[in-house]
């Protein structure tokens, strides 16, 4: 069955903002086979997604989901203004802890997880949008409180551990750090956490 | 000739960024509207919109951003490194993660201070000016280039940017400012020739209280009441890890010089000051000499070359707030056959290929140039209304070479891979897409 414009054009919009999770796309060319798409059109498409700050790209050239994509992501979630003030701190999260820091909001009975820094070495995490936190009184906690995730892609079902913190100013948001279980370094990455949580408290 | 009719795709950002932060719902005509968008390809976007989940009916006539919208957020603010990715894992990690002191950042206010745009809103096409401070090393150079790949980027929305170089010179800064505001510009980009020239600040304070929105980028002035937004990197992290990193390869024993850059400069100041505090903390680390070397190849050269000929022996390591003096430090002590200590100093791709030639230890941490084309879309956003930080910091990635990791300081990335040995010596590595040829290293080398 043909497509129409309007859904072609979605498809192509789609298909550039969301490649391949966790991988290193450098080249215009790269990301349009990634994507499926011929490349005259493909090429027109990233510049204006570009230039829209849908996409933008890193110091190495690698794409990375663009500012503007991120507040739509967050405003879709009425939490827009985040969208301004998580960048940074996670930023410092994962420079001060070289671990995977990560913003996650409430849904109707989980926590998802949403935008992350990416963490180094052994402390690389690769979240996956299968991650799930169910919600209980655990995980709303007003300090910093340890957590497991699940993948629910996996089956058996894969327990990730994580610390929270919960974001001031919102119900919904949490920051969090991806750890191991037993890490001696906890006590730091709880420290840290208090103090990015103080931030979106002193945040207009 | 009338413009091009936008494309489907410019209509889909459109539509979809003109919902507010709190996804208020909104009348499908205002939507249609506002995207400039008519009756009969509207509806029908929206309909194509409405099914796949982009957006949704809030009401009978409203609407708002849908569930697949919010999986934008599910994003990640870095490319993963190019080292394999580690899964997560519920056991106890086997890394000597546990022996490794965190590094010590700054959390404070200014992180996250934002600032309401919406006076500032007008319609496109823009006119941007830039007055810079100079085009007097290699990194300058870079950031207007970044500054000009971030125009092409966004090329609908900027009609031209008018480029001003002010030679280090405040006087001449403060004539290039006022010709560019001659010129009509919608938004003053501004890179500070001296931060404690008052005359320049005081045109700036006037300007701001005019309605003339200003973004200063690498340098502000000390006042930065002036300033809707301040586009930088943290030069106390690249002080206090380039200064970490160099105390723990000497094992907390030596004797250090430290090459600053340009004497009176904000971001020499604070690498200086964030570098003394943690040299500071090693009894056994001597800071023997500081000079300042103006950010010239030429500055490190001569700095190296008086303390030598002043007899002293050479030191166990040279501490560069950069490596645009860097490399002329390296080459001196390479020109005089002697052993070369280690360094620090990132920014210019000579700078590591001369310490892979010579197998020098060292560590490398970008000042980047890319923050010219972050400065651009800060504007932009600021000329849309959009709520911008006040603070704008672009990363600063730790750059080793293989085996010179210590226990504090790991690699974002090695300086093997980092370097671009197809490349000029003075290209800067930070820029950027547009480092080089304008192409990334993968396009380069197919």
């Amino acid at each position: 069955m043909s497509r129409g414009p309007y859904t072609r054009a979605i498809a192509a919009f789609e298909g550039l903002l969301t490649p391949p999770q966790d991988t290193h796309i450098d080249t215009p060319a790269a990301l349009i086979r990634a994507a499926g798409l011929p490349s005259s059109t493909g090429y027109r498409h990233l510049t204006t997604l570009e230039g829209a700050c849908l996409l933008s790209r890193d110091k190495a050239g690698a794409y990375v989901i663009g500012p503007a994509a991120l507040r739509i992501g967050l405003s879709a979630q009425g939490v827009g203004h985040l969208a301004v003030l998580a960048p940074p701190i996670l930023l410092r999260l994962r420079e001060a802890t070289g671990r995977t820091a990560f913003l996650a909001l409430a849904g109707a009975d989980h926590l998802n997880i949403c935008t992350f820094s990416t963490g180094r070495e052994a402390r690389h995490a690769a979240p996956a949008r299968t991650y799930r936190m169910s919600l209980d009184h655990h995980s709303m906690a007003e300090d910093v409180t340890t957590a497991y995730l699940t993948d629910t892609a996996n089956v058996p079902e894969r327990l990730i551990y994580a610390l929270l913190c919960p974001v001031p100013g919102t119900d919904a948001a949490r920051i969090g750090v991806f750890s191991s279980a037993q890490t001696e370094d906890a006590d730091q990455i709880r420290h840290h956490l208090r103090r990015c949580a103080d931030l979106f408290r002193v945040a207009p | 000739m009338a413009p091009p009719a936008p494309s489907n795709i410019e209509r889909i950002a459109a539509i979809l960024a003109g919902f507010d932060h709190q996804n208020r719902p909104r009348p499908t005509q205002v939507v249609l509207a506002e995207a400039g968008l008519s009756r009969s390809t509207g509806f029908g976007l929206i309909r194509a919109l409405t099914q796949t989940g982009w957006l949704e009916r809030a009401d009978h006539g409203l609407l708002r951003l849908g569930p697949r919208a919010a999986e934008l957020s599910f994003a990640p603010m870095e490319a993963p490194t190019t080292r394999a990715p580690v899964a997560v894992s519920a056991r106890a990690s086997r890394t000597p993660e546990t022996t490794i002191p965190m590094d010590d950042p700054i959390f404070d206010a200014a992180l996250v201070r934002s600032v309401d745009t919406t006076a500032f809103r007008a319609p496109p096409p823009y006119v941007f000016g830039f007055s810079n401070a100079s085009t007097s090393n290699p990194w300058r150079r870079a950031l207007v280039q970044s500054l000009t790949y971030g125009q092409g980027v966004a090329r609908g929305q900027i009609s031209r940017i008018e480029v001003r170089d002010a030679g280090d010179d405040p006087a001449q800064q403060l004539a290039d400012i006022d010709a560019l505001i001659e010129m009509g510009i919608d938004l003053l980009l501004i890179s500070i020739a001296s931060v404690t020239d008052r005359a320049v600040s005081n045109r700036l304070a006037e300007l701001a209280d005019s309605g003339l929105p200003i973004v200063a980028v690498d340098r502000r002035p000390q006042d930065r009441a002036s300033l809707v937004s301040f586009v930088t990197a943290s030069d106390q992290r690249i002080g206090r890890m380039s200064a970490l990193w160099l105390a723990e390869h000497l094992k907390g024993q030596g004797r250090v010089w430290m090459l600053s850059g340009l004497e009176g400069a904000s971001p020499t100041i604070r690498r200086q000051q964030a570098a003394l505090a943690v040299f500071d903390a090693f009894p056994g680390i001597h800071v023997e000499n500081v000079s300042y070397t103006d950010w010239t190849a030429e500055g490190g050269t001569k700095a190296v070359r008086q303390l030598l000929e002043a007899e002293a022996p050479a030191p166990d390591g040279v501490w560069c707030d950069s490596g645009l003096q860097g490399v002329g430090s390296l080459r001196h002590f390479a020109g005089r056959n002697m052993p070369i200590p280690a360094h620090t100093g990132g920014d210019v791709n000579e700078m590591y290929k001369l310490c892979l030639t010579h197998k020098v230890p060292m560590a490398g941490l970008d000042y980047p140039a890319a923050m010219g084309a972050r400065a651009i879309t800060v504007a932009l956003d600021i000329l849309k209304g959009t709520l911008v930080p006040q603070r704008v910091e672009v990363p600063v990635q730790v750059v080793l070479p293989r085996g010179c990791e210590t226990a504090s300081v790991r690699a974002d990335i090695w300086a093997e891979l980092h370097v671009a040995w197809d490349l000029t010596g003075d290209t800067i590595l930070s820029q950027g897409p547009t480092a080089g040829t304008g192409r990334t290293k993968r396009e380069r080398t197919g």
